[in-house]
């Protein structure tokens, strides 16, 4: 696949108020850090990726800094393989992407079809094609409303409707999922993929990991301005040993006890169907085939029998968790 | 070549949304009761002014007139420009407008221009009607020079308050900081200037007890000069007969103009240009 978008070493750190510093020198603590401190990514053409990260990782920032509209300060970052190093070079980058920001709050006295032939002139397209962007989003019956009068999941069709004028290379979605309702939610992701096998690039972030997972083929995941892991599901789960764990379930008395002898592995006893169901983690390496013919062999004694053993796929907030090391008890009144 | 269609295409959008936007429909009937009704007052032949005031002809009735302009128009630009940035950007809406393949200093100066020509087009239609209505009421015809004076730095004053305001719209972080720092400086050069002259000349030791005193009247019309107000009225008031002309040299008033014309487009274009969401 084509590469057409290339992040290196990238960073971008956004000025902090002297009033923080003043306070950070004052407590001996370090001076912090907001933005992107270094990432690393690869937009290929028709790829899906997934932007993860807990609030404040930077994924935001980083988009800003793909989109061309923050500069790098550091690293470089390459447009179909050239260094983006001028406006210019900004500009003809900005031609092939398309940005949906987060929570776009439109208003003043114009309606959709105001904002979006505005946006049709400025990217050099012909105003006419704003009331077929309109449909294309759901847009249409509301394009002569007023912008105050929409719902915040009419303002996110809208700001969808924004990125995909001109038929963007690159589209970067920033929580595109806020606010819209299910049946929304459902032509998002069929529209978003009927894009990408168009050869669109596509790049979301988002907080609804479980919507995530429906469709996107890859995860980068963000935490404190790096990006501590990318690549496919399985890549991923296997750079953070997340991928070595078997659903065991069975009839007659649990070999709980006695998987639980070998300290590689930590054994969860699940409230299942059946005698017993185990939930068995691997820590040095994945349950490979011969590992799971051993186990099927230890357990197999007297009455004991294995019924079903499957493994056992991490979900993306499992991922996420294990790659940024936030626990389920995080604390929300902590600083983010 | 494309990018200035993209500009001249993206101006006339602008331009159209804002000159029919509720707060020019409010602003209409105010410019048309200052600028041709003020022309009207003073063209009238049994109009009489006080003091010694005197209307010797059509360039005294535009300069007159230019304190109704100063009152109205200059106002109208900073209703409409407070919040052409900082609104944008707290709505996000500028993130997008910033994510858009055209050039910073273009779209910048889309905002200004947008501004600016909202504003002084009706103006300047209103001056060019008040034209016709002193050669009605006075019988004679103004000289093309005053009027393109008339309508010219008229046009530029507003440009130098539209820039003013997109300077404070693209430093505010909330829309209250823009509309103060707009009204604040309106009323500084609009309302306060003389006090100001006043205070400086008795910190300077000039005598500002007489304000009929020429050294005062000279010490005056140099501080004008740091003020827009000031220099619009200086140029009128070099197109009036000789005794009432300006003490100032001609050349500081052009460098004036020059000077409140270049350096804050460019400051506000330099900020634009680094303007982040």
């Amino acid at each position: 696949m084509e590469v057409l978008v290339e992040l290196e070493n990238a960073r971008y750190l956004h000025p902090i108020p002297r009033a923080i510093i003043a306070a950070a020198k004052r407590r001996k603590q370090p001076i912090p850090k907001r933005g992107i401190i270094e990432a690393s990514l690869r937009i290929e053409s028709g790829s899906i990726i997934g932007l993860v990260g807990p609030n404040g990782a930077g994924k935001s920032t980083l988009m800003s800094i793909m989109a061309g509209i923050l500069p790098l300060q550091r690293g470089i970052i390459k447009s179909n393989g050239k260094h983006v190093l001028s406006e210019q070079d900004r500009v003809h980058l900005r031609k092939r992407i398309g940005l949906m920001p987060e929570r776009v709050a439109w208003s003043g006295p114009g309606n959709p079809l105001d904002v979006i032939r505005r946006l049709c002139i400025i990217r050099g397209q012909d105003a006419k094609n704003a009331e077929e962007i309109l449909q294309r989003v759901g847009l249409s019956s509301r394009s002569r409303d007023r912008l105050s009068s929409l719902s915040q999941g009419m303002r996110q069709r809208l700001s969808l409707g924004a990125a995909l004028i001109g038929n963007p290379d690159i589209l970067l979605l920033d929580e595109p999922m806020n606010g819209l309702d299910p049946v929304a939610q459902s032509a998002f992701r069929k529209m978003i993929q009927e894009m990408a096998n168009r050869g669109t690039a596509i790049v979301v972030s988002s907080h609804q990991l479980n919507e995530l997972e429906r469709f996107v083929e890859g995860v980068a995941i963000m935490n404190q301005g790096k990006i501590v892991t990318q690549g496919s599901f399985t890549s991923v789960e296997h750079d953070l040993g997340v991928g070595q764990r078997l659903m065991v379930s069975g009839i007659g008395p649990s070999p709980a006890s006695m998987i639980s002898e070998n300290p590689l592995i930590t054994v969860k006893e699940l409230d299942e169907e059946g005698d017993w169901c185990l939930r068995l983690t691997r820590h040095d390496q994945t349950w490979s085939q011969d590992l799971r013919a051993a186990l099927i062999e230890r357990i197999n004694v007297g009455s004991t029998k294995v019924a079903s053993l499957e493994r056992v796929p991490p979900d993306l907030e499992e991922i996420l968790r294990t790659a940024t090391g936030i626990s389920e008890g995080i604390d929300l009144q902590g600083e983010e | 070549m494309v990018d200035t269609m993209v500009f001249i295409r993206l101006l006339i959008h602008d331009l159209k949304s804002k000159m029919i936007s509720p707060r020019m429909v409010i602003l209409y009937p105010l410019l048309i009761l200052f600028i041709p009704g003020s022309v009207w007052g003073f063209s009238d032949p049994n109009t009489s002014l006080p003091g010694t005031i005197s209307i010797e002809g059509a360039s005294t009735v535009m300069f007159l007139s230019s304190l109704f302009v100063l009152l109205s128009a200059t106002l109208g630009v900073v209703l409409v420009g407070f919040d052409s940035i900082s609104r944008p950007r707290l709505t996000g809406e500028l993130t997008i407008e910033l994510a858009q393949p055209i050039n910073r200093t273009l779209l910048g100066f889309s905002h200004l221009f947008g501004v600016w020509l909202s504003v002084a087009i009706p103006v300047a239609l209103l001056q060019i009607s008040s034209l016709m209505i002193i050669q009605h009421q006075m019988g004679i015809t103004p000289s093309v020079e005053d009027s393109i004076t008339w309508v010219g730095i008229t046009a530029l004053l507003l440009l130098w308050y539209a820039s003013l305001q997109m300077i404070a719209s693209s430093m505010a972080q909330d829309l209250g900081a823009s509309v103060t720092f707009g009204v604040a400086t309106w009323m500084l050069f609009t309302l306060m200037w003389l006090l100001v002259t006043v205070v400086i000349a008795t910190v300077l030791g000039v005598d500002a007890t007489n304000t009929a005193d020429p050294t005062f009247i000279r010490f005056q019309e140099h501080a004008d000069l740091f003020s827009p107000n000031g220099v619009y009225q200086l140029v009128l008031q070099n197109r009036l007969p000789q005794s009432a002309q300006p003490t100032v040299w001609d050349g500081w008033i052009d460098l004036a103009v020059v000077g409140w014309t270049v350096i804050p487009i460019t400051y506000y274009l330099r900020r634009f240009r680094k303007l982040k969401p």
